[in-house]
């Protein structure tokens, strides 16, 4: 009874692990911005090229905007003072690098970190999670907010009320309303209707060719509102709540600058401010993948949009 | 014989174990947490812990040289929101802490957020956080509040206070939120009380000096 075979015994025939030739990606928020027509009619361009970092947006009280005032049959009338006003989107650069050695890349199993593509990807999913970031820091500052009180779970009646708040402002609801909640704001709507609404409730699913299109963050349209959720949400009351929002056009506009090309084979230009680049040190055999956005955004009409705060 | 060591790589001559890492070891799982100042704006009020309190904004502040910090202080600024600068409470003060985030990373939170290792959690310090904002509010640091900001509110919690309590008959899970929803109305009612009723007493007492 000394000499089984055994799986403890056999050191030398053995290894301690087989590596899958698959890995598991860790979690994370990776649901792009959808493309909705109130984002995407707050885009200003690329201004690559244009001498500045900064793009200014004019605004312009016109076309109905002052009302007209009785004035007696042969009175001259009197001249109207025009309004105007401008916003301004600084466009930042925002970039992360990972460093692969040689040795890392020739004894990969599993495409990473081998494959240039997971890196070109990676930067594609990130400079979308980063404009994600710009936009959620602008939506927390609408001067109007709507919620059911600090610490208190949102609820449909809440939603709606901000709804309520950009019609009475003149907000342009032409392009549709667009929700962005974090989930916990999403999920609360969710438990509310299944303890205590009452009756059938206005919600259309997202439907799958709408996500193909808009996200996969894209819930569906409810009462009028297309929701889209994020984790990216900011907190605020000290972390207790969470400040999502529903916005209309012109409440939040953004800019980027992609790179111009310049001959250089290391650097792949994908277009909307995003940049990877690669650079291969000889002397240490170490590759660096660089990933780049350059973007920016700015809260521009602030009646446009309306801050909803709940429990976080 | 070289033996296979349970949770260990073997390479060549050598066994390598791999070290088990508590939570307390992790680092604070936060990322995009940059240094930031409050912002006020004079609409924006709320109750917490049943106290009116202002509502505030982190603007929070990318490190990059072409991008002026000021800048982005008048941006906001020009649409009416007051700074409220890390030393508001005495030159030994400041309401942005710093905590090391994961790989070499800073991270800034206020002091009445608690960061976890090994987490994403942030615990609140809502009795805390009211304290200062009742500070702010007592020495002028943000502006008092506009009664008809108050009635709005005011009026948003009634409404909420019917809605819920309409309900709460059928589902006992809805009173808790209309008792909340009339705490709040009760807090803002007394708010606005506290404003009008100097303004009141004042008025009258011009009147007397007049009718004397």
């Amino acid at each position: 009874m000394a000499n089984e075979i055994l799986y403890s015994g056999l050191g030398d025939l053995r290894v301690a692990e087989v590596l899958k030739t698959k890995y598991q990606l860790l979690l994370a928020d990776r649901n792009a911005l959808p493309n909705h027509p109130v984002l995407m009619g707050g885009y200003l361009g690329d201004i690559a090229g244009l001498g500045s970092t900064v793009c200014k947006l004019a605004q312009l009280g016109f076309f109905g905007f002052d009302d007209l005032s009785a004035v007696a049959e042969n009175a001259a009338a009197t001249e109207t003072a025009l309004t105007d006003a401008s916003v301004t989107v600084t466009i930042q650069r925002f970039a992360k690098a990972y460093n692969a050695s040689g040795l890392a890349s020739l004894t990969d199993s599993i495409g990473f970190p081998s494959k240039e593509d997971a890196f070109v990807q990676d930067t594609l999913i990130s400079c979308s999670n980063n404009l994600t970031n710009l936009i959620a820091d602008q939506i927390d500052g609408f001067a109007a907010t709507e919620g059911p009180g600090t610490g208190v779970d949102l609820d449909l009646a809440s939603l709606i009320r901000a709804a309520i708040v950009l019609q009475v402002a003149n907000a342009p609801v032409g392009m549709g309303i667009l929700g962005i909640l974090h989930n916990q704001q999403w999920g609360d709507i969710h438990l509310e209707l299944l303890s205590s609404a009452a009756g059938a409730v206005q919600w259309a699913p997202a439907t799958q060719e709408q996500i193909v299109v808009m996200g996969q963050g894209l819930k569906g349209n409810f009462f009028g509102i297309d929701i889209f959720t994020s984790n990216r949400v900011n907190t605020i009351n000290a972390a207790a709540d969470r400040a999502g929002a529903l916005l209309t056009a012109g409440s939040v506009v953004w800019a980027d600058a992609t790179p111009l090309p310049d001959g250089d084979v290391n650097k792949l230009i994908l277009g909307r401010g995003c940049m990877y680049a690669r650079d291969f040190d000889n002397s240490t055999d170490l590759k660096k993948h660089v990933m780049n956005h350059y973007a920016g955004a700015a809260l521009a009409i602030d009646a446009a949009g309306c801050t909803i705060v709940s429990d976080a | 014989m070289a033996r296979i060591k349970k949770g260990g790589t073997a390479s060549a001559g050598k066994t390598v174990t791999r070290k088990s890492r508590s939570n307390r070891q992790r680092p604070i799982m936060l990322t995009n947490k940059p240094m930031f100042v409050y912002l006020h704006h004079p609409r924006r009020w709320t109750v917490i812990e049943g106290e009116v309190v202002p509502q505030m904004k982190e603007l929070r502040f990318v490190d990059d040289p072409n991008v002026d910090p000021d800048d982005e202080r008048a941006k906001w600024r020009k649409r009416g929101w007051v700074e409220i600068p890390w030393h508001v409470r005495g030159e030994d003060t400041n309401y942005m802490k710093e905590h090391d985030g994961p790989n070499g990373t800073k991270l800034y939170l206020s002091e009445w957020e608690t960061p976890h290792r090994g987490s994403s959690i942030i615990v609140p310090d809502p009795a805390g956080y009211v304290k200062f904002l009742l500070w702010l509010k007592s020495h002028d640091k943000v502006e008092p509040p506009e009664v008809y900001v108050l009635e709005d509110l005011a009026d948003r919690a009634r409404s909420r206070f019917e809605d819920y309590a309409s309900k709460a008959a059928l589902n006992p899970k809805v009173q808790r939120l209309a008792d909340r929803a009339a705490a709040d109305l009760s807090a803002l009612t007394a708010e606005i009380d506290s404003i009008l009723a100097p303004a009141a007493k004042k008025k009258g007492a011009g009147d007397e000096q007049k009718a004397g």
